[in-house]
């Protein structure tokens, strides 16, 4: 038998415990949120990066990608949501990478016969490929460039714009 | 070596570092006569943690700028998972707060708190009250709408009608002459740094004092609270605070108000414990404002800060502090009579309620609105704009929308799911029934006579005609549907309005007949022809009625559009 002492000191226990749960579900229910729901949406489908005539065979040209963007409680529209680096190989042939560093998100850099991310020194060759450590230095970056998908109508060159998880080996696009 | 960690050992080693866990006494009882004293203060602390735990997390979305406010709390209120039982929680925490601190502080006064050299407990006590005012008249501002905007007009406009300091005051409160990104901010740090700060520093003090007074009290044990017991009550209250917020917060969702609109009218209305002042202002006007606005509350505030130096004698008991007792009654007497008077004269004002039905129907179209169309840029919903001009500009003098009263007389087209399926397939049915052309006059020697499509003027005889025709015109604004447009059906229709009845007064490609065109019928494009010249031969030509609004600017003719397109 429990005596009057020791069974309120456990009501107070059972009692305060329910109450405090009964505050925290809900706070934490905000606070992981973001896990169970999509805050930001990127446009889907092609963005415009321009004619396509206005880029050179061999010169890598960045281009930034407008499109409407939602962010949490806003609908963005026509803002900048990333930038590509537009490589043309022929007339007709193209290869787009994302300017996001595989490594730890750094805006990737073109240098004269290269890329390279100023943050951590990852570099890459005008191909994309992730370049051997040069002066037996490292590359901190984990994969490629990462490419990205296009196509040219009515003169007019279309990027699909995506984002991919940085650090790891595999190319991974973020949902 | 290993050593064994256990509770002492690390009980042992923090006592090394200074940190005491262990207490060296048995925890002291409390004086039975003090419970309600204890209890009160408790209950206020706990009260005070709810609102810190719940305001940190609604911080977490909340974003204090003139574009982003409103949205932000819409987003909790709406979006986040359990994001309006939190806000509920916050909101009617405050009203808790404000119940509780008057509570404590008639407990403090019944019990002669100040007496005994306890003037201390007494001004925290107060002040902790008053910074509750404080939380209250901050915190109604930060959702940007139009309830908090009009409130806190009011509200800085008597700080900048006080004699020589306002426009100073009301300057540097307001960030500025006028409300805007600076108002917020101000608002939100006053809200959730400056107050929570002191709060904490004085509910921590009063407690202080408390422990001071109660060790210079002797406690006969026969008198006594035993610590177990009182820890078993300081819970109870907790847990039922707790309980009975969350009953509240899940059950009655608390107010938002459309966005705050500095054009608008709008009957604000202040908290409901700060309606006695909003009362008590109607009685002065002009240069004698100042005596409902400063004079008279100062004299009950005073009165408060002065009474342990007014109610000196030693005495507990109230048979003898008959005249301070008559004083504070006569405090919660006066807001009580004002309060009630107030909500009296609200309940029988004709014009009030209606403005009021009207404020409650706005508050519910613009979450609605916020949610179909979405919230731009610049903080706006534009489709509740719109709603405001579709009833500003008269539209709903003829046009019966979702919610809104019906027209005095028939005179157009009823517009509730405008441009859905349903409303093409019931319209093909029945054109001239009351939900669309019946009763309304068309211009001089014409009438609305388009046959229903089972009536023997149509020879149709294919069963998939009907959904085909509504498929084609649904197809025509542009917009999605939900099932999504079949191309397929919409040739087919396009094939039966081309060939068989409805070429003979309509046309697909924009010429002029009996009939509107019907491509692109219901694109944005199409509805602001009809809005700005409804009478062109290619739409309702000889037999329309309604006026156009060739005038309006393009930015109310894109709000009013989204407004239209939200009603299917």
């Amino acid at each position: 038998m429990l005596n009057r002492r020791e069974a309120l000191q456990k009501s107070s226990v059972l009692l305060g415990g329910a109450a405090a749960i009964g505050l925290l579900t809900p706070l934490a229910r905000l606070l992981t949120f973001p896990l169970e729901t999509a805050t930001t949406e990127s446009p889907k489908g092609f963005l415009s990066a321009g004619l396509s005539g206005g880029f050179q065979v061999g010169a890598p040209k960045k281009v930034a990608l407008a499109g409407t963007k939602r962010d949490a409680w806003a609908t963005l529209e026509n803002v900048e949501v990333g930038s590509v680096w537009v490589c043309r190989d022929s007339e007709e042939e193209f290869r787009i990478y994302s300017t996001i560093c595989p490594h730890l998100g750094c805006a990737i850099n073109h240098a004269k016969d290269h890329f390279v991310c100023p943050c951590h020194g990852s570099h890459f060759e005008l191909s994309g490929e992730r370049k051997k450590g040069t002066d037996g230095g490292q590359n901190p970056s984990p994969r490629d460039m990462d490419t990205l998908d296009w196509k040219v109508e009515e003169g007019v060159l279309l990027v699909k714009y995506a984002r991919f998880k940085q650090g790891q080996e595999v190319k991974e696009e973020i949902a | 070596m290993i050593t064994m960690i256990t509770a002492d050992t690390i009980k042992k080693w923090l006592k090394l570092r200074g940190i005491e866990v262990t207490r060296d006494q048995e925890p002291k009882g409390i004086p039975g006569d003090d419970l309600p004293f204890y209890l009160s203060a408790f209950s206020l602390l706990a009260c005070f943690i709810i609102q810190a735990v719940t305001g940190i997390f609604l911080a977490l979305y909340y974003s204090p700028s003139v574009t982003d406010a409103w949205a932000s709390v819409w987003y909790i209120h709406t979006q986040v998972t359990w994001g309006d039982i939190v806000r509920g929680l916050h909101y009617y925490g405050a009203s808790a707060m404000v119940v509780i601190g008057v509570i404590h502080l008639v407990v403090m006064f019944v019990q002669g708190a100040y007496k005994s050299r306890g003037e201390f407990i007494w001004f925290s006590g107060l002040l902790v009250l008053f910074i509750t005012f404080g939380f209250g008249l901050t915190g109604y501002l930060l959702p940007y709408d139009q309830m908090g905007y009009w409130a806190s007009q009011v509200r800085t406009g008597i700080v900048g009608s006080l004699p020589v300091v306002g426009d100073l005051a009301k300057t540097i409160l307001i960030g500025g002459s006028e409300f805007g990104n600076l108002t917020l901010t101000r608002f939100a740090s006053l809200h959730t740094l400056v107050l929570p700060a002191l709060t904490a520093g004085l509910l921590l003090f009063h407690f202080r004092m408390l422990g001071h007074r109660r060790d210079t009290n002797i406690i006969s044990e026969d008198d006594k609270v035993p610590a177990w017991a009182f820890t078993f009550l300081k819970v109870l209250a907790g847990a039922c605070l707790v309980g009975l917020l969350l009953a509240v917060a899940l059950f009655i969702e608390a107010p938002l108000e459309p966005p705050a609109d500095p054009a608008s009218v709008y009957e604000a209305r202040p908290e409901w414990y700060f309606l006695f002042l909003f009362q008590l202002l109607k009685y002065f006007e002009g240069p004698m404002a100042i005596i409902g606005t400063v004079i008279l509350p100062g004299v009950g505030t005073g009165f408060l800060f002065a009474l342990p130096f007014l109610d000196r004698s030693p005495e507990i008991s109230l048979k003898h502090r008959k005249l301070w007792a008559a004083g504070m009654a006569s405090i919660f007497c006066f807001a009580g009579v004002m309060s009630a008077v107030a909500l009296l004269e609200d309940a029988n004002s004709e014009k009030y309620q209606k403005a009021l039905a009207a404020q409650q129907h706005d508050a519910k179209e613009a979450l609605r609105l916020a949610e179909a169309d979405g919230i731009g840029m610049d903080g706006q919903v534009l489709a509740y704009t719109g709603y405001k001009l579709f009833e500003g500009k008269g539209c709903l003098g003829c046009h019966q929308v979702k919610g809104r009263t019906q027209p005095e007389e028939k005179l157009a087209p009823d517009l509730d799911g405008y441009l859905s399926r349903e409303w093409f397939h019931e319209f093909m049915l029945n054109p001239n029934s009351e939900r669309f052309y019946g009763g309304v006059p068309a211009g001089e020697d014409t009438e609305w006579d388009m046959p229903g499509f089972h009536s023997e003027d149509i020879d149709i005889e294919d069963p998939e005609a009907l959904t085909a025709i509504v498929e084609y015109m649904a197809a025509q604004s542009g917009r999605d549907h939900n099932p999504p447009i079949n191309p397929e059906l919409v040739e087919k229709g396009r094939t039966f309005i081309e060939e068989e009845a409805c070429s003979g007064c309509h046309s697909l490609e924009g010429e002029e007949m009996d009939g509107p065109a019907l491509d692109k019928y219901g694109s944005k494009a199409w509805l602001e022809a009809v809005i700005r010249k409804p009478h062109s031969p290619h739409l309702f030509g000889d037999r329309n009625s309604m006026p156009g609004f060739e005038d309006l600017p393009d930015t109310d003719m894109i709000a009013l559009i989204r407004y239209i397109e939200s009603l299917r």
